[in-house]
């Protein structure tokens, strides 16, 4: 069939470029943001940024509720947002690849119990269950990962149980089985290497929805506590501000659409790329 | 077809029991509903009065015992924020969520699905370019920031609808455009996909070989086929669908069961937080089991034993 120009490979670059620029951003943070994300001027308060002709002349993007500098926030909360969102994806790639290969492997009354407590929270949405974890837990950084990984690993589970559930009949699983090769051993050379690339594109993929869940926990009060400057946040604090400084949130949720965006770009042109028979599943 | 129906009907309560079970455990993670709920001059016969009210003299399994008993008397218990039971509270809230969430829903697959369509017929064009560029971008949108956006829009600076709450046929607009676009993405990309898997088969090609119109083997033989992958994937929004009415409804202050239900979290009223919880995980296996019986009713291949 014909293919056009907007490929695989124009989704890869562009995606790639914009997921490069916001890592930069949030490791260089100290040493491009003018100011300290937490320093509060009230006598700037509300200042509207570039566009306006009530402009602060040295807060580019305009400050916030506290007059604390916009643009420096922002350029912190990517810090934030990155850091929760991979830590939790690969928190919850750990624990779905490892019950998938094992339910996989077993088979039997493991596979059952793994994948049938997997189906009923799939049933379940999970922000939900985030918000009754962060609810209980509060929201540290940690306690977010830790949720948002335990309320997703069963994406990852099925994703590997299937693969790894036809690879086990392969001959050189077999014969690793025959030498003795314990589950981990298996796991470790012979089935994580197979399954590899589908992961890579779920993980890619999931990050994105990661930062979402993130920044929506957020805005219902139950992410990290003010001041922390996460995208999240300032969105929330500037919902209260909707009328007097618009800009507050919509270049929150300009940073947040901007880089999830791009881990989705990147995702689906590398799925397209790596694996063409599954895209859009 | 019955006895399918039957076995999946019998293997609700075990879903509802593990959900029983997490937010049992959770809601006991939380801390002491007594210290959040009484204030600072409260008296030691108060704290004896709701603590026993709770069952939180009792040691952990013999309230989670106590709990499935009452639950099976479809019993949450009072709740402590409003008068009345725990579930008269939230089945009021029931028809504003569900009346959202069938505006939501529907507009969501009925524009989905035509711009999957156009996506799918223009594959690679750049109709196809535009309206999945458009999708990856609603993919990524935070659905809060679309309805703040909205707000600001039609609300602050058009004065047509009003920011938020519950009231005439005006009140839903903004609250099921913002729900709609949550789904309306899936909807596209799978749409699209579902459409180009099908235009490989055989009976395709025999179609167009055969000298039918495009137009024709699209209506004949490929959206009829199309419609069961796009039935199966709604079943998995439904979650989705659940979830985005918890933010829908917090952003427009939408009267239902998932705004109650975060504000029942941050009041700490247990038994409107388990009684909310319970609806929205039995709305989601109900839906999903009329998904099913829809999918068998539609596609006799799939017609289980």
């Amino acid at each position: 069939m014909r293919r056009g120009r907007f490929g695989p490979t124009f989704k890869i670059s562009l995606g790639g470029c914009i997921v490069l620029l916001a890592v930069l951003t949030a490791v260089l943070a100290p040493l491009i943001a003018p100011w300290d994300p937490y320093q509060q001027d009230l006598m700037a308060r509300l200042k509207p940024g570039f566009w306006s002709a009530h402009a602060a002349p040295d807060h580019i993007l305009g400050t916030d509720n506290y007059g604390r500098d916009l643009l420096s926030r922002l350029i912190y909360g990517s810090r934030l947002s990155i850091l929760v969102g991979v830590s939790s994806m690969l928190f919850s790639a750990l624990i779905g690849s490892v019950a998938g290969v094992i339910a996989g492997l077993r088979g039997g009354a493991t596979e059952q119990v793994i994948m049938r407590f997997a189906d009923a929270q799939m049933a379940f949405p999970d922000i939900l269950l985030a918000i009754l974890l962060t609810a209980a837990l509060g929201g540290s950084a940690l306690n977010l990962i830790i949720v948002l990984g335990v309320s997703r690993w069963m994406i990852y589970a099925r994703v590997v149980f299937g693969l790894t559930r036809s690879l086990r009949q392969r001959p050189f699983v077999e014969a690793a089985t025959l030498y003795g090769g314990g589950d981990f051993y298996i796991m470790w050379q012979h089935i994580l290497p197979q399954v590899m690339p589908v992961l890579t594109v779920v993980a890619t993929l999931q990050v994105a929805q990661m930062i979402l869940q993130e920044t929506a926990l957020s805005f219902l009060g139950l992410g990290m506590p003010p001041p922390a400057a996460t995208w999240g946040n300032i969105l929330a604090e500037g919902n209260t501000r909707l009328f007097a400084a618009p800009w507050i949130a919509n270049l929150a949720g300009l940073a947040i659409i901007v880089l999830v965006w791009g881990i989705n770009m990147l995702g689906n042109g590398l799925r397209e790329q790596y694996d063409p028979n599954t895209v859009g599943r | 077809m019955v006895g399918y129906i039957i076995r999946r009907l019998l293997f609700l309560p075990l879903t509802l029991l593990l959900v029983a079970f997490v937010t049992f455990v959770v809601l006991r993670l939380t801390g002491n509903p007594v210290d959040i709920f009484l204030d600072i001059n409260r008296t030691p016969e108060q704290v004896a009065a709701l603590t026993q009210r709770l069952h939180l003299d009792q040691p952990l399994p013999v309230q989670f015992l106590i709990f499935l008993r009452d639950l099976l008397h479809g019993d949450f218990g009072e709740s402590l924020q409003f008068s009345g039971s725990a579930v008269s509270v939230v089945s009021q809230r029931v028809g504003a969520t569900l009346q959202l969430a069938g505006a939501g829903l529907a507009l969501a697959v009925v524009l989905g699905v035509l711009g999957g369509i156009v996506c799918a017929v223009w594959r690679d064009r750049l109709a196809d370019a535009v309206i999945s560029t458009l999708a990856v971008v609603g993919q990524s949108m935070p659905s809060f920031w679309l309805g703040l956006l909205l707000i600001q829009f039609f609300a602050l600076q058009l004065h047509w609808l009003p920011t938020s709450g519950y009231g005439d046929a005006r009140h839903v607009v903004l609250p099921a455009a913002t729900l709609a676009t949550i789904l309306l993405p899936n909807f596209v990309l799978i749409t699209r996909t579902a459409i180009l898997e099908l235009m490989g088969e055989q009976f395709v090609v025999t179609g167009r070989s055969k000298g039918l119109s495009r137009a024709r083997v699209l209506t004949t033989h490929i959206l009829p086929n199309a419609a069961n992958p796009v039935l199966s994937f709604l079943g998995i929004q439904i979650g989705t669908l659940m979830a985005g009415s918890i933010i829908t409804e917090t952003i427009y202050a939408w009267p239902g069961v998932g705004r109650l239900l975060i504000n029942s979290i941050f009041h700490r009223d247990v038994p409107v937080v388990e009684a909310s919880v319970f609806f929205i995980a039995i709305a989601i296996a109900v839906a999903n089991l009329m998904v099913d019986v829809l999918q068998m009713l539609i596609d006799p291949r799939i017609r289980r034993p």
